[in-house]
């Protein structure tokens, strides 16, 4: 069960944050917060290893008793967060990665457009729409 | 006392698990001998204590020569508390053995010293079960001067109560000894057998009694005693044998300890080992079956494993390692997981100690010393160290640093098999819910490793691990542990996480559950150490550059719960700062195009409320400037520099009339001989500046007010009361005046226009002014913007401007008599304006009055009249200022006047006309036509054979004596009627006034200002509509009755709305209606010779120059001759006149003025009517000499009528080709005249003749003769041309052909009148 979705900018600024529970919105903001650290961690280690094909999966970030924060990194530094529900074990990885690749799909979509200045905090309806379905249709 | 000692021991135990994680061990301390360092009494303060702690913890190796003879490496551990159930842990791991106490005070008197004493005793008896030595330090007396102190002290040492140990224990007592004395200082056993062992002092730990001794049991079977020992020094300074000292104690411990190990090993292959346990296993033992096989392992192995410890601690890791080993391969088939658990860390600890010889110890987290603001900055310098982790050297040097050890420790553990131990044993502790601290223990330990290698990922692992250990804690300790878990992170580089930790530990300060009274301090500290993490700068100008990627929502979180936490301090000062930046973050924030708003409108001006509520709390008006708190950190100030927002700043120049000048131009120096050169003088110092600071083209002066306009622009959505605003300045002494302005509150921000604000202030000194800023209250707070951060755009952190030295000021009024006219301005360029209307040739004058306003004298003065428009206001205006410099200078308060005189200059002819003349007489140059009169002359043709011509129109009264000559005339051109009424009707429509102005430009200086070289200019702007008066439409000569007169006719306009009088010669007057024209003939007499001499005999003239000079004497003639004085009787405006005698105000008086006719144009024809001829005719009648006197001359019909003709060149140069013509004609007297003849008479002889040349003052006579044939009236005209020279001729000759081509004709005047009578 997704309970949040975030959006993070090349320089770790908040692009896009959703989530289901809004009373929780604060909590999920320190969490996805504190998650840039491992993201940024998990990045220069790849980047040590030298593959040219990148994973942009980056796996489980954080895991509490409540909840439990994939994340996803694009080629150009935007990291993508999916906190889900630690009670939920219907999300498997591969699900999660479907979500991942959705959201990424719905991202470039969204640089697409030329009224958007990559690195403003998003505020497309559209993309918003796209993200709150994501979020219902996962729980 | 004993009682008070009691009381503090008999308070309730603690539970006996260890609840007291040590977050700063590391792998290292397993090999350490731990020693306690403890601070005793008051009179040693804590500065002094902390420098001795430190002192003695550098010295944390010692290099100890072993009974075999080898040296061992022996490390130590000081600290200076240490909670005793974690000393119970001892057995588990021997390393949580407090081995050594070392008590410090400081004391004057053996009374002092006995006291301390018993408080070490007590503190002995507390850790006695693992104490091995002790030894008290005494700072304030004489090491040898103090028998008596070693007396008050029993020294027995109670070798007997340790038989097993006694020859190790002599060993070490010897060895000690001898140290002491080379090192010269006293040091004295001091034994506890004495003192009673509840003589205790009040700890902050609390002890088993009973507990301690079975503990003690279960180790050696008996109580051990050591030795005690007593040190003194006289002063901190002066302990220079502190680490000798230092030295013989360890190795005094060091002996105990090697010699347990010693009997440990003895123990192993007996068959009887003490079965170790860990505190909560104790409790387990009853019905355990204690002779069951594996129980049996389990001792054995529990035994190595201590022995490892043992082994590990006093320097042999090769045998450690072994007995670890064989410790875990005992434990793990016996499934005694805690124990091997154990031995893997042991082992792991081994390891390290091999691999990571430096392993840095994180710098010194003070248990409870955190909670001060000493140890807040002891945790900002650990930061450092920590983030310096990331630099040391890569894993390839360790790599091959355990290789090397492989060979020598073949236990030894590879870097990667270390992580893997750590991992297992936190596993295996994990299993036991009361070795929580043991795991989060370890856990750390295995950090520390990991980021020594660099794995920060398994790093955070195991520290996520941590956070989920369950430990018992108290609240206290539960924000300890967050606190070291926001260290650790901050060490692995995880910031963010760091911060969060911090946060949440700040959180547990005050949260409402807590047993603990709220602690706002630590939390605020917490708190303010979290804020890096989240990208939140308390600098203003730093936010507005890096908050870009941090995250708002947290930042706004933080700085509200800091603004909170500092209100609930009491401190509304840095609440206000926390408040302040609040605002400004979120205006920040506001501005980020496109950025969500995390708080609506409502709720920003709810937190603008809030702050301004927070500074009307502040009973004292906060100062402006950093803020530093208690702790010693500075806040930076908050300038609220968007509350309002600056979109411009303009320095005002002084307005024009009060700028300063300088007296002799600039740049002269600089600007070389080039006009323009690319090479910049002075341009290697001018360059750099001009980045820095923008400077301003125009000076301020001393004393005078001076502004500067700012464009400010409200952005938040309440309405904003911004008072106090005033200028900030450096440099030079300046007064600022402060200004208030409310700005609305702003709905729409793409829609709002900025608002103007003046900020005024008065220079008091001359210099370079810096502007660098503006102070303002806004909500309630003082706030000083600074230029650099209010307007960043502007990329220059100040303006500077010249404020020269005081000048004195004028203040200028103008006043005409016509005072209907006046207007005083106050514009930007002129002080003073007036406008007149004067008549054509009327004059006024203006009085311009001057006083000095100023404090300051005025030395200097000049006036310059500047002309706007043309030339002829030269004419207009004039001024003088000579008698007005006399007087400077001019004390304060002083009234100048100075008077302009204005005249109503004019031309006084038609403008159109005038310009058509000019245009004719251009054609005329250009042909040579010297009979041809440009259309202003009434008689729009000449011929040059007729003197006379006839005019249409009615005369003037007095010309008839000319009309008399004129009805002789033969014949008068007939069109010349229609074209001059046509001219007229053409000229009175286009008459219109003309405007003059001029400036007067005053320049004036003085005071301090004038020796600086600067002045003041102030102008006055002058403009006069002259109105047309008298015009004169045409003019035209005519001969008058004798050769040295002539008639200037002239067709005078009277242009304005009244009947005018005109005066126009001596005793001739003449009315003229509005608007109606007059001609009047002026007898005016004919310029002599005398004036024009020079312009024949000059050779270098071509003739256009020469009648162009003739023309201008005459003219000249002319205009001193006549003069034109009108008048006006009947204007209306009764104020309006020109001349003030005083007495008549209210009756109209006349305007009166004159024209003059210095502006003629005379057509070359006229110009020989106007002088006397060069050639001097003269004629003879039948050899009478006419003269012009006579009417006329009567000859009758047939006779011969004998003419000659005299003629004398009377200049001193020659003259010719001359051609002399005599004609004789009839004079119809209809304006006609009949040339034809030759019915009616005869010429004998010729009747022309060419005089080649005339030489000066020579004669010619030429001789004719005329018989007539009829009766009747005839005129004779004689006229002598000059004629132009040949190739003159010629030239002319091809652009356009005319018969006629003289330069001048000269006619006998008047003609003469012959009668010729029937005989």
């Amino acid at each position: 069960m997704a309970v949040c979705i975030g959006f993070i900018g090349k320089e770790n600024s908040p692009l896009f944050l959703r989530c289901i529970n809004q009373s929780q919105e604060l909590q999920f903001h320190y969490i996805m917060h504190t998650c840039i650290d491992f993201v940024e961690e998990k990045i220069i280690q790849s980047n040590k290893s030298g593959s040219d094909v990148r994973e942009l999966y980056l796996g489980l970030l954080y895991s509490s008793e409540e909840v439990k924060a994939y994340g996803f990194v694009t080629n150009t530094k935007i990291k993508i967060v999916i906190i889900i529900d630690s009670t939920n074990s219907l999300l498997r990885d591969n699900e999660i990665r479907a979500i991942f690749r959705k959201l990424h799909n719905a991202y470039t979509e969204l640089v697409c457009n030329p009224f958007y200045t990559p690195g403003d905090p998003i505020t497309s309806k559209s993309f918003g729409a796209l993200v709150d379905e994501l979020l219902a249709s996962s729980s | 006392m004993r009682s008070a000692v009691s009381a503090i021991l008999s308070a309730p135990a603690p539970e006996s698990n260890m609840s007291h994680p040590d977050y700063r061990q590391t792998a290292h301390d397993h090999a350490a001998l731990l020693i306690m360092v403890r601070h005793l009494g008051s009179k040693l303060n804590t500065r002094n204590f902390s420098r001795l702690y430190e002192r003695i913890s550098k010295q944390n190796s010692f290099r100890i020569k072993d009974s075999s003879g080898s040296v061992r490496t022996i490390s130590a551990r000081f600290i200076k508390s240490y909670p005793i159930e974690n000393n119970e842990w001892g057995d588990f791991q021997t390393h949580r053995r407090v081995l050594g106490l070392i008590c410090v005070g400081e004391c004057t008197n053996t009374q002092e010293v006995s006291e301390l004493s018993k408080i070490h005793e007590s503190l002995r008896s507390k850790f006695s079960g693992t104490l091995y030595d002790s030894c008290c330090l005494f700072l304030g007396l004489q090491h040898d001067g103090t028998p008596y102190v070693t007396s008050a002290v029993e020294h027995s040492p109670k070798e007997k109560q340790q038989p097993v140990l006694s020859k190790d224990q002599e060993n070490s007592s010897i060895s000690s000894k001898t140290h002491s004395t080379q090192a010269e200082s006293y040091i004295s056993p001091c034994s506890d057998a004495e003192e009673p062992r509840s003589s205790g002092i009040s700890d902050h730990d609390s002890f088993d009694e009973t507990l301690t001794t079975t503990n003690l049991s279960n180790i050696t079977g008996k109580v051990v005693s050591h030795p005690s020992r007593t040190l003194y020094y006289p002063s901190l300074d002066k302990c220079v044998t502190l680490e000798t000292d230092l030295q013989d104690f360890v190795s005094s411990l060091f002996w105990v300890l090697e010699s347990k190990r010693l009997v440990s090993i003895g123990n192993i292959d007996k068959e009887k080992q003490p079965f170790l346990c860990a505190p909560f296993e104790r409790k387990d033992l009853i019905g355990m079956d204690l002779e069951s096989r594996t129980h049996r392992k389990r001792c054995i192995g529990r035994w190595r494993k201590q022995v490892g410890d043992l082994s590990l601690q006093s320097g042999l890791i090769a045998e450690a390692l072994e007995h670890y080993q064989a410790a875990a391969d005992v434990l793990r088939p016996a499934n005694d997981w805690l124990w091997l658990a154990g031995a893997f860390e042991g082992l792991c600890a081994a390891s390290v100690t091999l691999l990571y010889p430096h392993l840095r110890r994180p710098a010194a987290i003070q248990r409870n010393g955190s909670l001060t603001g000493e140890g807040f900055n002891g945790r900002i310098r650990s930061n450092s160290s920590g983030a310096g982790v990331r630099s040391l050297p890569p894993d390839i040097d360790t790599h091959q640093h355990f290789l090397k050890n492989r060979l020598k420790f073949k236990h030894a553990l590879g870097p990667d098999e270390v992580i893997e131990k750590y991992h297992e044993a936190v596993v295996h502790y994990s299993k036991y819910r009361n070795a929580g601290v043991i795991e989060t223990e370890a856990s750390i330990k295995a950090v520390h490793v990991l980021i020594e290698q660099r794995k920060y990922l398994s790093a955070a692992e195991f520290l996520q691990n941590v956070v989920f250990i369950n430990l018992h804690l108290s609240d206290e300790e539960k924000i300890q542990r967050f606190t070291a878990l926001s260290e650790l992170y901050n060490q692995l580089g995880f910031k963010r996480k760091s911060s969060f930790f911090r946060r949440v530990s700040a959180m547990r300060c005050v949260a409402p559950m807590t047993t603990l009274q709220p602690n706002w301090t630590l939390c605020y500290q917490l708190l303010f150490e979290s804020i890096s993490g989240f990208k939140l700068s308390l600098d203003p100008g730093v936010l507005s550059h890096e908050h870009a990627n941090g995250w708002p929502a947290l930042q706004v979180q933080i700085l509200q719960e800091l603004t909170g936490t500092a209100r609930r301090l009491g401190n509304v000062p840095l609440a206000i700062r926390h408040a302040s930046l609040l605002v400004h973050l979120l205006l920040i924030q506001q501005q980020q195009a496109g950025a969500a708003a995390i708080l609506s409108s409502q709720e920003q001006a709810e937190m603008a409320k809030q702050l301004e509520q927070l500074s009307q709390r502040s009973e004292t008006p906060l100062h402006p400037g950093p803020l530093a708190l208690e702790n010693g950190t500075i806040i930076p100030p908050v300038s609220l520099t968007l509350l309002p927002k600056i979109v411009s700043f303009k320095l005002q120049p002084p307005g024009a009339v009060l700028a300063a000048q300088r007296l002799v131009p600039e740049d002269e120096i600089n600007s070389g001989p080039f006009l323009f050169t690319p090479i910049q003088f002075g341009s290697f110092r001018k360059q750099p500046t001009r980045k820095t600071q923008v400077e301003m083209d125009f000076q301020w002066v001393e004393g005078d007010r001076c502004e500067v306009i700012m464009q400010v622009i409200n952005p938040s959505a309440y309405e904003l009361r911004v008072s106090n605003m005033q200028l900030l300045t450096e440099d030079v002494e300046f007064e600022p005046e402060t200004t208030s302005v409310i700005l609305p509150p702003t709905l729409d921000p793409k829609t709002t226009a900025p608002t103007p604000v003046t900020l005024s202030g008065i220079p008091r000194k001359p210099g370079l002014l810096k502007i660098v800023g503006y102070s303002m209250t806004v909500l309630g707070l003082k706030n000083h913007c600074k230029l650099k951060s209010a307007m960043p755009f502007m990329g220059s952190s100040f303006f500077s401007i010249h404020v020269v030295p005081a000048l004195p000021r004028l203040s200028v009024q103008i006043a005409s008599p016509n005072h209907n006219l006046i207007t005083t301005s106050e514009s930007q360029s002129v002080s003073a304006a007036s406008s007149l209307q004067l008549y054509a040739g009327q004059s006024t004058e203006c009085s311009l009055s001057l006083v000095n306003t100023s404090d300051a004298s005025v030395e200097s003065f000049d006036l310059e009249l500047v002309h706007a428009n043309r030339l002829s206001s030269n004419q207009v205006f004039s001024v003088s200022i000579d008698n007005l410099k006399a007087q400077l200078p001019w004390q304060p308060g002083t009234a100048v006047s100075v008077t302009v005189y204005v005249q109503g200059a004019s031309d006084f002819l038609m403008p159109a006309m005038n310009d058509c003349l000019t245009n004719v007489h251009s054609a005329d140059d250009s042909t040579s036509l010297p009979s041809l009169s440009g259309p202003p002359s009434i008689f729009s043709r000449l011929s040059s054979h007729t003197g006379v011509t006839g005019s249409p129109r009615n005369k003037a009264k007095r010309a008839e004596s000319l009309v008399s000559v004129r009805s002789g005339a033969s014949s008068v051109r007939s069109g010349g009627s229609s074209n001059l009424r046509a001219t007229e009707c053409h000229s009175n429509s286009h008459i219109a006034p003309r405007t003059v102005a001029a400036l007067l430009k005053l320049q004036y200086s003085g005071g301090p200002g004038y020796a600086a070289g600067f002045c003041r200019s102030t102008s006055v702007a002058l403009t006069v509509e002259i109105l047309p008066s008298v015009i004169i439409t045409k003019w035209d000569v005519l001969p008058a009755e004798t050769p040295s007169h002539c008639y200037l006719v002239l067709d005078i306009l009277n242009a304005t709305q009244y009947e005018m009088e005109l005066q126009y010669s001596s005793c001739k007057h003449i009315a003229i209606e509005a608007q109606d024209t007059c001609r009047i003939p002026v007898p005016v007499e004919r310029c002599p010779l005398v004036k024009l001499a020079h312009v024949y005999t000059e050779n270098d003239l071509n003739p256009e120059q020469q009648l162009e000079k003739i023309a201008k004497i005459c003219c000249e003639h002319i205009s001193s001759l006549v003069e034109l004085k009108w008048s006006i009787s009947g204007v209306s405006q009764t104020s309006c006149t020109s001349t003030a005698d005083g007495t008549e105000y209210n009756s109209p008086r006349p305007i009166k003025g004159k024209a003059s006719l210095s502006s003629l144009r005379i057509a070359p024809s006229m110009l020989d009517l106007l002088h006397i001829p060069p050639i001097q005719l003269e004629i003879e009648l039948n050899q009478e000499t006419w003269s012009a006197e006579r009417a006329e001359f009567v000859c009758s019909v047939g006779d011969v009528l004998d003419v000659t003709v005299n003629l004398f060149n009377a200049l001193s140069k020659f003259l010719g080709p001359l051609n002399l013509q005599i004609a004789v004609y009839q004079d119809l007297q209809n304006g006609t005249f009949h040339r034809r003849l030759d019915t009616r008479l005869l010429t004998i002889g010729s009747d022309r003749a060419l005089v080649g040349k005339m030489d000066p003052n020579s004669s010619y006579k030429h001789n004719c003769g005329i018989i007539f044939f009829t009766p009747g009236n005839y005129k004779l005209d004689v006229v002598c041309s000059l004629q132009i020279s040949t190739q003159h001729r010629e030239a002319k000759f091809n652009m356009s052909y005319d018969p006629i081509h003289e330069q001048h004709i000269w006619k006998f005047v008047p003609s003469v009148e012959i009668i010729v009578s029937e005989p």
